[in-house]
């Protein structure tokens, strides 16, 4: 699987095969259960096209602090994770969405429990399902 | 509204710590981009608080100094703007600064409670890969005198000597970012690309605070500003809006083939630091950079240029500050950014407030604007008594020379002139010598300069250290 990668300190995608997702979970997105999500060691959030959340895996409601039934139905970007709001994030989100190709990784320091944390984020649009997805490990 | 009980330092420090924290509490933008990482304000407010929560566990308050030996990055600024919640006077120390190795030394230089650096020591805090602080079992220890106005001691460039401390006050800082950062007018989609040193005035208080208070997005350049092909390749793929440089930044820049379309790409950024020869003003028509001067002991900014707006040795115009020329052609600055005094002996030698500040720089009045002459100590006299006007003898010949001499004039003995030219230059030099001058001692070769660029400070300064 070819991802694009956004270069560290860069705002220029270029094309590499650098995720931290096992390629084996791209086949499954069409079908991914809550336990298969909550399965993962890394930060899963299944977000619709206006980065409402879906699904949010158990790994990234440890992470941040929430509880899954709290956070789902709000939107990631804006209401949950709300310093992502910015072009880097949900703008790429949204260019991504409405192209209908989205695949960018990119590190990031969120602000977890009231602590800086460094992370690498993937966003993708699955282009069968056409689901999005955040992706979020721990860098 | 400022507290009745409040004193005007205290106002500053509560108006520059309301500009930041509105600019950065749970904001998306602005961001800052290192090779490493890129961080949302957000998180570069709350990593200031762990710094804040942290000093004020190991007893700092208020008064305190802390010194800053870290690189530019998202550490550096966190640690920064917790020493600033917590009203502590920052220190930046370049890590290539002899005391950034000695943590006793360094301490003892700012009579510093506590050393944030990536060292071994029981009085030093580093902070972890996020740039928060790591936990650890420092220990603060004692100082002095606490001095609750000073926000940061800053160290000079020391390009025309060794390196001096410069004190100043949350006035001085509020001053400068009041008034330069609306008038800089950075946009909030922009990208700024960081190439200047972030522990001095031109790179933290006219290049990096501002754009944050902008919303603009803030990207670190990877080598420090001294790799022009590293300058060009991320303002290439930043999209770089804006850039801040000194003139030799600039020159090198130039010199490259691609460094004039990053130039002509650019929305605007200032060049200060030292004066504009007239090939780089022309080099600079078009482009939508401006003239900045100013002083570390003015926080630094005195005056602003136009973009766009370029000639030989053009300064600007005053900015929130007043100045007037002395007789002997020397700028004077008066007003809230000038600097409290200087950190010297493990105290802060007051000078007072409303003093007239003198730059040491000879200029001339050019409309509502000055243009830079040269510096008082590059005047001196020979044994005979005459006056020579070292600047001005630079300026006139230099003109004659091959494109890219650069020319020195100066003394070792008081006698008679010495004129250091580029190699191959010796023979124009010696045809466009004014008359009226003795002819003087002429050396060719590769003259050294200092980090802004200069060759004349340079030269003279290897000249007086010989004599000494």
């Amino acid at each position: 699987m070819t991802a694009t990668m956004m270069q560290q300190n860069t705002g220029a995608p270029t094309q590499t095969a650098g995720t931290f997702v096992p390629s084996e979970l791209f086949r499954l997105l069409g079908n991914l259960s809550r336990a298969d999500a909550d399965a993962c060691d890394f930060g899963v959030v299944k977000v619709d096209d206006s980065g409402k959340i879906e699904l949010y895996n158990r790994y990234e409601a440890d992470l941040a602090g929430l509880d899954p039934s709290q956070v789902e139905g709000r939107n990631f970007f804006t209401q949950v994770a709300p310093c992502t709001n910015n072009g880097l994030c949900f703008g790429t989100f949204k260019k991504g969405v409405a192209a209908g190709q989205l695949n960018v990784v990119f590190p990031y320091t969120f602000t977890y429990k009231l602590k800086p944390t460094n992370v690498m984020i993937h966003l993708y649009r699955d282009p069968n399902a056409k689901s999005n997805w955040v992706f979020v490990a721990k860098a | 509204m400022p507290h009745p009980h409040e004193t005007p330092e205290q106002t500053a420090r509560v108006q520059v710590l309301g500009a930041l924290r509105a600019a950065l509490r749970g904001q998306a933008s602005p961001r800052l981009q290192t090779p490493r990482a890129v961080v949302p304000a957000a998180s570069l407010w709350t990593g200031a608080a762990l710094w804040d929560r942290r000093l004020a566990s190991l007893g700092l308050a208020s008064g305190d100094r802390v010194v800053v030996a870290l690189p530019p990055g998202p550490a550096f600024l966190m640690a920064l703007l917790g020493c600033w919640r917590r009203g502590a006077a920052a220190c930046p120390l370049d890590l290539a600064d002899p005391l950034a190795q000695n943590p006793d030394a360094a301490l003892d230089a700012f009579d510093a409670r506590l050393h944030v650096a990536e060292t071994d020591h029981p009085a030093s805090l580093a902070p972890d890969p996020a740039g928060a602080p790591r936990a650890s079992a420092t220990v603060a220890r004692d100082a002095g005198e606490p001095a609750p106005d000073l926000a940061l001691i800053l160290s000079t460039s020391g390009s025309g000597g060794p390196p001096k401390r410069v004190a100043l006050t949350w006035a001085n800082v509020h001053a400068q970012l009041a008034s330069h950062t609306p008038a800089l007018a950075i946009a909030r989609e922009e990208v700024v690309l960081s190439a200047l040193p972030w522990r001095h005035a031109f790179g933290l208080l006219v290049d990096l605070l501002p754009a944050l208070l902008s919303g603009a997005t803030v990207t670190l350049e990877s080598s420090g500003g001294r790799d022009p092909s590293s300058i060009i390749d991320a303002a290439t793929r930043h999209g770089a809006a804006r850039l801040s440089l000194v003139p030799l930044q600039l020159r090198r820049l130039l010199e490259t083939p691609a460094g004039e379309t990053v130039l002509a790409n650019l929305n605007g950024g200032v060049v200060g630091g030292a004066p504009i020869r007239a090939d780089l003003a022309g080099a600079l028509a078009g482009a939508r950079l401006r003239a900045g001067y100013g002083l570390t002991e003015a926080s630094p900014g005195v005056c602003l240029g136009a973009p766009g707006e370029w000639r030989e040795g053009w300064l600007g115009r005053p900015l929130a500050c007043h100045t007037r020329v002395s007789e002997d052609g020397e700028l004077l600055v008066r007003g809230p950014n000038v600097c409290a005094g200087r950190w010297s002996s493990r105290r802060l030698e007051r000078q007072p407030r409303d003093r007239w500040l003198a730059t040491g720089d000879v200029v001339e009045q050019a409309g509502d604007g000055f243009v830079h002459l040269g510096r008082t100590d590059h005047r001196f006299k020979l044994e005979n008594g005459r006056l020579i006007d070292a600047p001005a003898i630079e300026r006139q010949v230099r003109a004659a020379l091959p494109p890219g001499s650069e020319i020195v004039v100066t003394t070792e003995d008081h006698r008679r002139l010495l004129a250091r030219v580029s190699p191959g230059a010796a023979a124009a030099l010696r045809r466009a010598w004014p008359a009226d001058l003795p002819p003087p001692l002429v050396e060719e070769r590769i003259l050294e300069l200092t980090p802004k660029g200069e060759p004349a400070r340079a030269e003279r300064k290897i000249i007086a250290e010989a004599a000494a």
